[in-house]
């Protein structure tokens, strides 16, 4: 019996580490012998030598601060495809069915986006980001311990970094 | 009665008592304990021959029904090593060893994130601006 209940325990261990980017991986391997499709994978050991570094503006900052507890990333990107809206949707009911939680919406005449995410005892830890416009198609996922407010900062650090530059460039 | 049970004890060590009678010297050691070998030696063969009281399957004789979830176990376990090994290989082919690449690729990445994130802020503000208006507008009619 207690050989039963550790091989169990090992089942589930195994299970529950495949469960992050799951939903990504299953669009890299239906994908990955389509060269249209861009895909890309940043492990959880690239992250932390990111943790390493040192931050030269405000900008990168922010952006270290955002990166330190994240453990993956994971990208699939088409820029020009004939069926980007149909992609779009069949990744909508992949998301729904695999147990993400919508974060936002944003419907557009040009593109729509999507974020959604996972959230284990109060805490995100897996966001998608799926995009679909005419003809481009972006499935983003992050994964580890994500701080949307971290992340939201980055964008809003490189903005104020670019109208500094705008100002000197006006003296 | 101490008789009848000598005569039993010379019986059994001959090796001619019948069980019954054998059950019978068992039982009166049981109940009439001393210190004399021959009591131990009863008393001992009667606590060998109690059922004890948790029992135990004996390893050799698992259930069925046990054995068919072990067998489900392993293979479930070797299917999901298998393809946590099959996983780890298919997403090997697409991950980036340059740090310099990861680097640019996730600034970029997270730049995306970042404003597609405040693109629905600045939606969710413009809203509570229309709300805010619709108040002031509801207030000003009240006047």
């Amino acid at each position: 019996m207690k050989k039963l209940f550790t091989l169990l325990v090992i089942v589930l261990v195994a299970g529950s580490a495949t469960a992050q980017g799951q939903l990504v991986n299953s669009y890299f391997e239906k994908l990955a012998g389509d060269d249209t499709y861009t895909k890309v994978s940043v492990s959880s050991k690239m992250f932390s030598l990111f943790t390493e570094l040192e931050a030269g503006s405000a900008a990168e900052e922010e952006f270290l601060k955002a990166v330190s507890k994240l453990k993956g990333l994971k990208i699939i990107v088409a820029d020009s495809i004939g069926n980007a809206a149909e992609m779009y949707n069949k990744a909508i009911t992949d998301i729904s069915k695999a147990g993400y939680e919508e974060l936002m919406s944003v419907l557009d005449a040009e593109e729509n986006m999507r974020f959604s995410i996972k959230e284990k005892s109060g805490k995100i830890e897996e966001l998608l980001m799926l995009v679909g416009g005419k003809k481009h198609f972006i499935l983003l996922s992050l994964y580890g311990e994500i701080d949307l407010k971290n992340i939201s900062k980055i964008g809003q650090a490189m903005k104020v970094e670019g109208l500094d530059k705008l100002s000197k460039i006006s003296e | 009665m101490e008789s009848r049970i000598k005569e039993l004890q010379e019986k059994y060590w001959k090796g001619e008592s019948t069980v019954s009678e054998e059950q019978e010297l068992k039982a009166y050691f049981q109940e009439n304990p001393s210190l004399s070998p021959e009591s131990s030696y009863f008393r001992g063969l009667q606590k060998m021959q109690t059922p004890p009281k948790t029992s135990f399957q004996h390893p050799g004789k698992t259930s069925q029904k046990t054995r068919w979830y072990v067998a489900a176990a392993v293979t479930a376990g070797l299917l999901t090593t298998a393809l946590v090994v099959q996983d780890a290989r298919k997403q090997h082919d697409f991950t980036v060893d340059d740090p310099k690449e990861a680097f640019e690729i996730t600034q970029k990445a997270l730049l995306m994130v970042s404003s597609g994130l405040n693109e629905g802020k600045s939606y969710t503000t413009e809203l509570s601006n229309i709300n805010k208006a619709q108040t002031y507008l509801q207030l000003k009619q009240e006047d």
